[in-house]
């Protein structure tokens, strides 16, 4: 998994997180079926992308830090022998 | 030489910590401001049925009247243990015709649009005017499970089991220190960890080219793990032309 992918899939889980906390906080209300589902899915979507932009941004820079091969945040496919 | 990476580490460690910081101050700050603004931006869904097929009713809240939490901002405060004494009023405004007769009191408290708890009171004749009082209701068990504000129906039944009126208002369940119930913890635990997660997604990427062993998040350390075999680790010949267990020379 890249980590833009890795990324991704964190930001999906704390947006959905994130609005599951807010109801219990005070600040959304899931008493409605279709209202708290689509509070759901936004979270997930804003989630998701944020986490993605996140996590390739890290990997841009974790490869820049390392000395990397190539600054595209992704990774290789599993094949490719490291050189 | 050891330089550059150690200088990396510190940053990413640093990248962690601020994250980490900032959900964390959101975490405790959220109940805060939740405390101190009622104002939320949530739509009303109130049914004002006041007045339904000739039948008026009315329900008081220790007192107070439903129509007045009408909005999730000016919900009800429901604190841990709390009770709350629920007064039902109805009388039929429509002297001619068959007209309601009431002989049930209900509550309701929704999540995600399903009913969470129920409670009845019935009376033992249908009436076309009077009062039921539903006392000390709490929310029992749930308490220990959910907090924030949840929308509640109160409704009158007719003595056929249809509903003959209805009105939704809101009600704030706080836990102490407006956390400690089983689903908060849960969810601020699960966002603590995805947080750091997110903070680790980086190193996937040097992990998979320099095939070092993982060093940050769990899940990259499976990650590692999972493709090791197959990827950097081939199988042995011998132990591939081996004879199965059991096979004789």
């Amino acid at each position: 998994m890249s980590a833009t992918g890795s990324g991704a899939g964190c930001g999906v889980v704390l947006g959905i997180v994130l609005v599951l906390l807010a109801q219990q906080f005070g600040i959304l209300s899931l008493s409605a079926l279709a209202t708290g589902i689509e509070y759901l899915v936004i979270g997930a979507i804003v989630g998701g992308v944020l986490g993605a932009v996140i996590g390739w941004g890290l990997g841009k820079r974790y490869l820049r830090l390392h000395g990397g091969a190539s600054g595209s945040g992704t990774a290789p496919a599993e094949s490719s022998p490291p050189s | 030489m050891g330089g550059a990476p150690r200088r990396a580490s510190k940053h990413q460690l640093a990248l962690s910590a601020g994250l980490l910081a900032v959900a964390l101050a959101a975490l405790v700050l959220a109940p805060l401001g939740a405390a101190g603004t009622p104002a939320r931006t949530v739509s009303v869904s109130a049914q004002p049925a006041q007045l339904a097929g000739g039948l008026q009713a009315n329900v008081l809240w220790n007192g107070a009247e439903i129509s007045t939490a009408a909005t999730a901002g000016a919900a009800f405060r429901l604190g841990f243990n709390g009770v709350a004494n629920l007064d039902y009023f109805w009388n039929q405004t429509l002297l001619t015709g068959a007209g309601w007769s009431i002989n049930d009191a209900r509550l309701q408290i929704f999540y995600f649009g399903f009913a969470l708890g129920t409670r009845d009171i019935v009376a033992t004749t249908g009436q076309s005017s009077g009062n039921l009082v539903m006392g000390n209701w709490s929310t029992g068990a749930l308490q220990y499970v959910v907090e924030g504000t949840f929308e509640l129906t109160a409704s009158l039944l007719a003595t056929n089991g249809t509903t003959a009126w209805s009105e939704s208002f809101w009600v704030d369940i706080s836990a102490p220190f407006y956390i400690l119930a089983v689903l908060p913890l849960v969810l601020a635990l699960i966002a603590v960890y995805e947080v750091y997660a997110l903070c680790c997604s980086g190193q996937h990427v040097m992990k998979r080219t320099s095939g070092k062993p993982g060093t940050g998040s769990p899940s990259a350390a499976e990650t590692a793990a999972s493709s090791a075999p197959a990827a950097e680790e081939p199988p042995d010949p011998a132990e591939a032309s081996s004879p199965p267990p059991g096979g004789s020379s």
